[in-house]
């Protein structure tokens, strides 16, 4: 395991974190404005993309 | 229960909820005594993570000469009696208060002496009542009382009561003045010199956004620093009081993290009451549903007895327990099971929106369920 592996875990819980500020902001249905989807989209690009490079460096 | 996939109205948890950023530090911080690793003897003089720091931003948030930490609110208020005063002395509480004061009372020995409420319909707290309380016990016992403490903001109708009122009477009275912003700092600007206050108790799980329901905040004048954080015979960096140190982990690196936004929003504190009362005067046009405490409203916490509600759970036959589960079925939760006569409940931080839905949704019970009863 390496410290980029560790410090891409943490990207990828804190960004999961700021989805979830998402979801409690629009509590209880949801319904996400252009910008609040647009960001929604940014958020799991970027957690994908952290997870992607743990992936790649097992 | 996700919070995420509901709106939650306890009063008790609204100011409490934790921005992502403290969310996150949360995360990486939740092991054992993660404030530990660099400790120079006590936690409060702690440099990395910058609690000692964060402490003095702390006071002067507050207005206040310095700040520690405590396990609550409740501890504060302990910590404050203990210091100042000796088992049989009395102090002056206002009767809006938290059960926890009456506690910390008799865990320190003390008698009281309440200040009454206006009584129904608006329970106020009149400032002046503790003028004459000072006098009631000079007289009484020669002395004037030990300490006085107010509720900023009591806990049941949300009465925001003149502080800096009671403060000048204290000043002038020679008596030591404790606030108590359990529901207020937090929420809104505190200026401890200007209320004259010689304590401020806050609650971090209450009202500055942290989470654990283990975080308080005890600030003081200089002139009590020795007396309240003497430290140990035993062990000079360690404050006897404080046990040597409190928030040992993760609930006070969650409140670091949360502070800047907390800082942030004290300033719109003046929207978040034009909300409440907003909320107020609509579920009142519900008919049949009253706002308790004072009017116009100065805090987001309502009390509204609910006569309205009352009257379908008399033939409902899940008795009062139908408005919750009405509630619930609609993504709405906070308000206690079973509970019909009275509604508890606070509009912080909700959105318009979410308030709008909240409203409809009371509006749709309400009209169902009376033709149906």
């Amino acid at each position: 395991m390496t410290q980029n592996q560790v410090e891409r875990t943490f990207e990828a819980l804190y960004t999961l974190e700021d989805l979830r500020e998402l979801w409690r902001r629009t509590a209880p249905f949801h319904q996400l404005t252009p910008e609040q989807k647009s960001k929604a989209d940014m958020l799991i690009q970027k957690a994908r993309n952290a997870l992607d490079q743990i992936e790649r460096e097992l | 229960m996700r919070e995420e996939l509901y709106i939650n109205l306890n009063p008790l948890q609204r100011g409490g909820v934790v921005p992502a950023e403290g969310r996150k530090t949360a995360v990486a911080y939740i092991d054992g005594y993660s404030t530990c690793d660099y400790c120079p003897g006590t936690l409060h003089l702690m440099k990395k993570p910058p609690i000692q720091d964060f402490l003095k931003e702390v006071a002067e948030f507050l207005n206040m000469d310095t700040a520690t930490l405590t396990q609550g609110c409740r501890e504060a208020k302990l910590i404050i009696m203990r210091s100042l005063t000796t088992p049989g002395q009395t102090i002056l509480v206002d009767s809006n208060k938290h059960y926890t004061t009456q506690l910390a009372a008799e865990l320190a020995g003390l008698e009281i002496v309440e200040i009454p409420n206006s009584g129904y319909p608006r329970f106020r707290i009149d400032p002046d009542g503790y003028l004459e309380a000072i006098r009631k016990v000079k007289k009484e016992t020669g002395k004037p009382p030990a300490l006085a403490l107010l509720t900023h903001v009591d806990w049941l109708y949300g009465n925001l009561v003149d502080a800096a009122r009671v403060g000048e009477i204290c000043r002038e009275h020679d008596v030591p003045f404790l606030l108590n912003t359990a529901y207020s700092s937090g929420r809104m600007s505190i200026d401890g010199k200007r209320v004259h206050a010689d304590f401020i108790t806050c609650s971090g799980h209450k009202s500055w956004a942290t989470g654990g329901g283990t975080m308080g905040i005890l600030a003081m004048q200089s002139e009590w620093e020795k007396k309240v954080l003497k430290p140990s015979r035993h062990h000079e960096l360690k404050p006897l009081e404080l046990l040597g140190c409190t928030t040992r982990g993760t609930s006070a690196l969650t409140l670091m993290a949360s502070f800047p936004t907390v800082k942030q929003r004290v300033k719109i504190w003046r929207e978040e009451v034009e909300k409440a009362r907003r909320f107020s005067s609509q579920i009142e046009s519900l008919g049949a549903v009253r706002q308790l405490g004072e009017k116009p409203h100065c805090h987001d916490l309502l009390r509204f007895e609910t006569p309205v509600l009352h009257r379908i759970a008399q033939k409902h036959k899940r008795r009062g327990y139908y408005l919750y589960e009405e509630l619930r079925k609609r993504k709405i939760v906070g308000i206690k099971p079973g509970r019909t006569k009275s509604l508890d409940l606070s509009t912080y931080q909700l959105t318009k929106e979410q308030l709008n839905y909240v409203l409809d949704s009371f509006k749709d019970i309400v009209d169902k369920l009376s033709l149906k009863n």
